[in-house]
């Protein structure tokens, strides 16, 4: 008996609805781990805001400057009040830690690659001698995927 | 009618030869090898965004817990800065409350837990809370930045995911 066996068509129309069908599952997962990541990104952008906010409410009034897009990078930056230095460990000025790829590499690697800045837009208010108000917006950039990302949000600081 | 035409054995059945199965056999091994790399891949991968996903979410409890109550401290008692006036950082920090109990959080690193204890304002032992206020956590540093030392920084490290946060004190 002579039993008849899959043409080539046949398997080449199989292979053809099985990559159909693996596709739409390989891209599902991609897409979920590309969700944590830009979620993972939008936390530290909020994160590096609310430390900003934070920083702008002990700093002297007067300190409080505009610092224009496309804004400072915060790995190899020079001395700020938000960023650098970040860390010290010892009694003296000598043990202090800034983000650069020597003192910290994970965290310089990780600002480096997603290229994180940030800048600030200030307006002043003025009620009168002494009694002033400043307006700041604190944009966070970075760099997903080749796309520009943004966060920002808004504080006022009383002069008073 | 079929395009291939197959061997007939000694008993006169169609049969694949030794050669058709064992290139066969080939290359269906090699299509399941490269299935099986590619799951195999995806599965670590997976394994990896789920511990992106939980550092994120130890590092967004940790800080959550920890500045709702530095917030409204009355008092930062350490870290503070260098006499030389540059940052000090250490990983616990140990400030008065609203209440005015004096309270420490420190991390332990065997367990990757901050833990809040309270300090007794007299003799006696510090109690440590039953609950830990962030867990999963590698590195922490607490880092006085301001002169006045109502600015506190905050560094929390998981699993390669770093945030950093800071808490101005409101009352000092």
């Amino acid at each position: 008996m002579i039993r008849r066996g899959l043409s080539l068509s046949e398997i080449i129309i199989a292979l053809a609805i099985a990559v159909m069908v693996m596709v739409p599952v390989t891209s599902m997962f991609s897409t979920s781990g590309q969700q944590v990541q830009k979620s993972r990104n939008f936390s530290f952008a909020a994160g590096l805001a609310r430390r900003i906010s934070q920083h702008l409410m002990a700093m002297p009034f007067e300190n409080i400057v505009e610092v224009p897009l496309p804004g400072l990078a915060m790995h190899d930056s020079p001395d700020d009040v938000f960023f650098n230095p970040l860390l010290n460990f010892s009694t003296s000025q000598s043990g202090v830690k800034k983000i650069t790829a020597s003192d910290m590499p994970a965290l310089y690697g990780f600002l480096a690659q997603n290229d994180f800045k940030y800048a600030l837009s200030v307006s002043n208010v003025s009620f009168g001698a002494g009694d002033e108000i400043k307006s700041i917006s604190i944009l966070i950039t970075w760099k997903e995927a080749g796309r520009n990302m943004i966060y920002r949000t808004h504080v006022y600081v009383s002069s008073v | 009618m079929s395009m291939y035409r197959l061997f007939k054995n000694y008993r006169g059945r169609a049969a694949f030869t030794m050669v058709e199965i064992m290139v066969g056999a080939t290359i269906l091994a090699v299509i399941g090898g490269m299935v099986a790399h590619w799951f195999v891949m995806q599965r670590q991968y997976q394994k990896r965004i789920l511990a992106i996903s939980d550092a994120q979410q130890n590092i967004r409890q940790a800080s959550w817990n920890m500045i709702q109550e530095l917030r409204t401290a009355r008092n930062l008692i350490y870290p503070r800065l260098n006499a030389d006036k540059s940052i000090r950082s250490d990983t616990k920090t140990i400030f008065k409350n609203f209440s005015g109990d004096i309270v420490c959080y420190f991390h332990d690193a065997a367990t990757g837990q901050i833990r809040r204890c309270l300090i007794p304002n007299g003799p006696g032992a510090p109690v440590v809370d039953k609950k830990p206020v962030g867990s999963g956590i590698d590195k922490v540093a607490f880092t006085a930045h301001d002169i006045g030392n109502r600015l506190v920084g905050i560094y929390l490290e998981s699993s390669g995911t770093v945030g950093l946060e800071s808490v101005y004190l409101l009352n000092e």
